[in-house]
């Protein structure tokens, strides 16, 4: 049975990580409208920027807080000047990302070389403990405390501040918001920072577990993208419950049934999805 | 036309290999073309259907050695597959059918992935050794496959000509341009939908059955989601409202592929940015091109403008406009 | 087919420049492709030079081995002036990703451009795809890393030639040794594909026959990145010793997670080569410390010929060789010494010269059987210790001339 805590906690690290990627992907969809195929490139990006600051600084944190603002800056920069000019085009905008998601891992590849590569653990929890006869490393608690956190931010955030206000309503509704006369462009594009920041933020923490390499993301892309179809889209809540399911069952289908592993993941979606076209959380109409 | 007739007999083999892989996945990506410039269904999942007919090749070529049985069987699975998966699918608009495409896709991939390897050889993919015999003996050499290969693709062709000239294939682009209003008009849309679909997903199948003939090998990033958007961009890059800019997409595609790889580590980056630059530029690809040189005298169709549609349209900005023949 | 087409309704216009313009516009691709196309080995006067293509994995969780093959090869190019008895040798090397198709890509692109000889692949897979053609297409392909049983058996053929080993005698090898000196109840995790059950299943036979058990197994996909559920597993089943088959990356990451899982030390750890290659104890660090491994190769083997390679390959590339390093140098070994006795690069002369082919490699002397055409070998076990800055491997034991049978065993 001590096996299984220990399947159980890696696979709420790892739906964790899927949720910091996942959120940004789902609130940008909900709220603008845009599928950002390209969404998995802050997250390996955020990971490799963290890499090369690493080499100067040689702090795990700061890196990460670095990553995390240089990401949110791509973001932002992203938004302005590519996708800005598309909303109301959906098409133009998968393809678009699409490409950029090609262009992004190639360029990777030609920064960072094509290795397979990870960045270490922060020396502070690189250790295991033992609680009673489960050895279990500190470092995935960590991640899961962090994952917790930033889901009591988003919850206090959407609860108690107006940008929060205006996200919920602007989910539903997104043209009565402009029409209230907010500022819809700041809004737009302070989520879009706010959503890459966060897959950055992802991407650091799960390197050292995960490793990285050029094509990552889009291995990330599609599990994120189940979970936000899985969850429903522009709700964090539905993020986190879609990215526990999924991390939990990649993790334990790989130690018990490791046949059907990513099968199981993709089932689930579609079974989710034909009782509930809209996701578990979803609230806009997404039946045609 | 006659330098393509005549290619085999001059060309070196490297090039008429080439052409004869252009061939089938010209096939294969005027498919899509045909459900995202007529029936105006974005899929990332569309290799499901291409794979499928793969792998049903594949796979019989152990037990039955008739070319016919398995092309046949090759395209009615992936016929079956687009009619299921269309009927489930359709339900869901824009970016969730998008999404489930893709998941489709990917449950095939990690389906023939997982599964046992005397099945579908798991994932390091199944080597075949058939030969394609249609009656008049083996066709192995690359002369012969060039030639059956060009006369599938023309097959492919034609079939897709008749259902874009039929009233169905009329009626289906009015769905795409209105759904509403066809609706209103008394059709059901779903029904033209579904029936354009499982043609495309035919059309797929039967273009990874010659596939793996000329291929002799399977894996499961046939099925994927990753090599449907590759048809997507050659799509897009072909020009995605006319029959033939899709087979001119694959060829650019799979031309750079090949030569480019050769010089340089990042032909992606090179697919991408082009890829890119034509969606940003909103032209309808390649063929639109094409037709700019020839200029406005050929045009045909009322208002046949082919000026590039607003960012602002939800449709594929591309001079389908002139297209209806 | 053509009349069927003539058939249909009238083609009209618009649909006849579609079709000549896109005629014209393949053409005209064509043609510039063309140019980049042709080329190839041009048949000068003197001797013909030898162009050898390279199908390595250079990216992706594997690119390490990739790597460390062309580094040999390129050694032993420079060693010999890049020209085997009096032929010039060009060697291409292409990054197949690990992917199969990528190699029948490149496979192609190469015979269109005239090259017969090829090297290696890295990955199983990527071989057993090519292996079906080499006959065909009077292509030579020298085998240096890929270790399917299939290549040796059913997809032998005279085009083919390992220099590396198979994946019955990385499993075989000091099985005996191990049952008798190490312990009885072993727990095995292997990479999940051809290759690992083939060594898992092999070293299982071989153990049982030498009197012990296997107590419990596991299958991790290449490049996976976390194996805490299958070391907790081990833990839970708590064997005499625990047998490990994994390359690369993998390796490394699964011998940190030992260590920091807390395994180290208590449950003795035995592998395959790579468990005890510089490249993975390098990065793994003290974590590697006390590992067993059984190998064709360690650095430390003492005979003249790896004597002179160490020296030379340090001083190359600031780095000690490991056994994928040798197997790409025995490579260029293999080829040379097949271009010698043949008096050409004629592929009908250097498939003949190939069988049975003998060459001084730093792992002692290799032949290839032409039972097989796989390599007969010895292999040496290894014990990994820390020298105060690094792991080096201690050799504590022989074995030898390790081979394969010509058929699979029953």
């Amino acid at each position: 049975m001590s096996a299984l805590a220990v399947q159980v906690m890696t696979g709420l690290a790892y739906g964790m990580l899927l949720f910091m990627i996942s959120i940004g992907l789902s609130i940008i969809f909900g709220l603008m409208g845009v599928l950002n195929l390209a969404h998995g490139a802050f997250f390996v990006v955020g990971a490799y920027v963290a890499l090369s600051v690493l080499r100067g600084v040689h702090s795990f944190w700061v890196a990460a807080l670095l990553s995390v603002l240089v990401m949110a800056t791509v973001g932002l920069i992203m938004e302005r000047t590519l996708l800005a000019r598309f909303y109301g085009d959906e098409l133009s905008q998968v393809l678009l990302t699409f490409g950029l998601a090609f262009i992004i891992a190639d360029v990777i590849k030609m920064i960072w070389g094509a290795r397979l590569q990870s960045l270490p653990t922060p020396s502070a929890f690189d250790f295991s403990f033992s609680f009673g006869s489960v050895v279990f490393p500190t470092y995935r608690l960590l991640v899961i405390v962090v994952g917790i956190l930033l889901a009591m931010l988003l919850w206090y955030l959407e609860r108690h501040t107006r940008m929060g206000a205006i996200i919920r309503a602007g989910v539903d509704d997104r043209e009565m918001v402009s029409a209230l006369g907010i500022n819809v462009t700041l809004v737009f594009a302070a989520v879009f920072a706010f959503g890459a920041g966060l897959g950055a933020l992802g991407g650091v923490l799960g390197a050292p577990i995960l490793g990285m390499y050029p094509d990552m993301g889009f291995d990330i892309l599609v599990l994120s993208l189940i979970v936000v179809v899985l969850g429903g889209l522009g709700t964090w809540k539905g993020a986190l419950v879609g990215a526990v399911l999924v991390g939990m069952i990649d993790i334990l289908g790989q130690a018990y049934f490791p046949s059907l592993a990513r099968v199981l993941v993709f089932l689930l979606m579609a079974f989710v999805l034909l009782i509930r076209p809209a996701g578990l959380f979803g609230r806009r109409g997404a039946v045609s | 036309m006659l330098l393509m007739l005549s290619l085999p007999l001059f060309a070196p083999s490297s090039i008429t290999g080439l052409v004869t892989e252009i061939f089938i996945l010209a096939l294969f990506a005027m498919s899509l073309g045909l459900i995202m410039g007529y029936a105006g269904l974005v899929s990332l999942g569309h290799a499901a259907f291409f794979g499928a007919g793969a792998y049903t090749v594949a796979i019989l070529s152990q037990h039955v050695s008739n070319a016919y049985v398995l092309l046949a069987s090759a395209t009615l699975v992936a016929a079956g597959l687009a009619a299921v998966s269309g009927a489930l699918f359709f339900r869901s608009a824009g970016a969730y059918f998008l999404m489930l495409t893709l998941a489709f896709a990917q449950v095939l991939s990690s389906a023939a992935s997982q599964a046992p390897s005397s099945l579908t050889g798991g994932s390091d993919g199944l080597n075949v050794t058939v030969a394609l015999n249609l009656g008049f003996g083996e066709i192995n050499s690359q002369t012969g496959l060039y030639y059956t290969m060009g006369g599938a693709f023309l097959i492919g062709y034609v079939l897709l000509r008749l259902f874009v000239s039929s009233p169905a294939g009329m009626i289906t682009r009015g769905i795409m341009d209105n759904e509403l209003r066809m609706r209103a008009l008394g059709y059901r849309t779903l029904d033209y939908k579904l029936f354009a679909y499982t043609l495309a997903g035919a059309l797929a199948g039967f273009a990874g059955a010659m596939y793996t003939y000329f291929n002799l090998y399977v894996t499961p990033d046939f099925l994927g989601w990753i090599f449907s958007g590759e048809a997507l961009i050659m799509v897009i890059v072909g020009g995605a409202g006319t029959l033939l800019g899709p087979a001119l997409g694959a060829a650019f595609f799979t031309i750079l592929q090949n030569y480019v790889s050769f010089y340089t580590d990042y032909w992606a980056l090179v697919m991408g940015v082009v890829f890119v630059l034509f969606v940003l530029l909103g032209r309808g690809g390649i063929v639109h091109i094409f037709r700019s040189l020839w200029g406005m005298f050929f045009r045909t169709g009322p208002g046949g403008s082919a000026e590039p549609q607003n960012a602002d349209d939800r449709t594929i900005p591309s001079a389908r406009k002139g297209e209806m023949s | 087919m053509m009349s069927r087409r003539s058939s249909q309704s009238r083609i009209g216009r618009a649909d006849f420049l579609r079709l000549a313009g896109a005629g014209f516009a393949g053409a005209a691709i064509f043609g510039v492709a063309g140019c980049g196309g042709s080329g190839g080995g041009s048949s000068s006067q003197g001797n013909k030079p030898l162009a050898i293509g390279g199908l390595l994995t250079l990216s992706g969780p594997f690119a390490s081995l990739g790597e460390s093959i062309r580094d040999g090869m390129n050694l032993f190019l420079e060693e010999r002036s890049n020209e085997f008895s009096g032929h010039r040798v060009n060697v291409s090397y292409e990054d197949t990703q690990g992917d199969p198709q990528t190699d029948l890509r490149l496979y192609r692109q190469f015979v269109s451009k005239g090259t017969h000889v090829l090297m290696g692949t890295v990955l199983s897979p990527e071989a057993l795809a090519l292996a079906g053609r080499l006959e065909r297409d009077k292509v030579i392909l020298v085998d240096s890393n890929a270790a399917a049983n299939d290549l040796s058996w059913s997809k032998k053929s005279d085009y083919l030639y390992r220099v590396s080993q198979s994946n019955y005698q990385t499993g075989v090898a000091g099985a005996h040794y191990i049952a008798e000196k190490i312990g009885k109840r072993a727990f095995t995790i292997g990479m999940d594909y051809v290759a690992g059950y083939e060594v898992i299943k092999a070293f299982r036979s071989a153990y049982e026959k030498a009197g012990g058990k296997v107590i419990g197994h596991a299958f991790s996909p290449p490049g996976t990145n976390d194996f805490t559920s299958y070391i907790t597993n081990m833990k839970q089943a708590n064997p005499d010793l625990v047998f490990a088959f994994l390359s690369g990356t993998d390796a490394i990451r699964f011998i940190q997670q030992y260590d920091s899982l807390g395994l180290k030390g208590k449950i003795p750890l035995v592998g395959t080569d790579q468990l005890g290659s510089s490249t993975v104890t390098k990065a793994a660090g003290r974590s590697a410390e006390g590992i067993i491994s059984r190998s064709p190769y360690y650095p430390s083997l003492d005979n003249e010929t790896n004597r002179r390679f160490v020296v030379r390959f340090k001083k190359k590339y600031s780095r000690e060789p490991d056994l994928i390093d040798c197997q790409g140098y025995d490579t260029g070994g293999v080829i040379a010494q097949a271009v010698k006795k043949a008096g050409s690069t004629d592929p009908a002369a250097l498939v003949e010269a190939l069988k049975g082919i003998s060459i001084d490699s730093p792992r002692g002397k290799i032949t290839i059987d032409p039972r097989t055409n796989n390599v007969v070998q010895n292999y040496y076990v290894g014990k990994n210790v820390w020298d105060g800055k690094q792991i080096k491997v201690k050799v504590i034991s022989t074995l030898e001339r390790v081979t394969m049978p010509a058929s699979p065993p029953s």
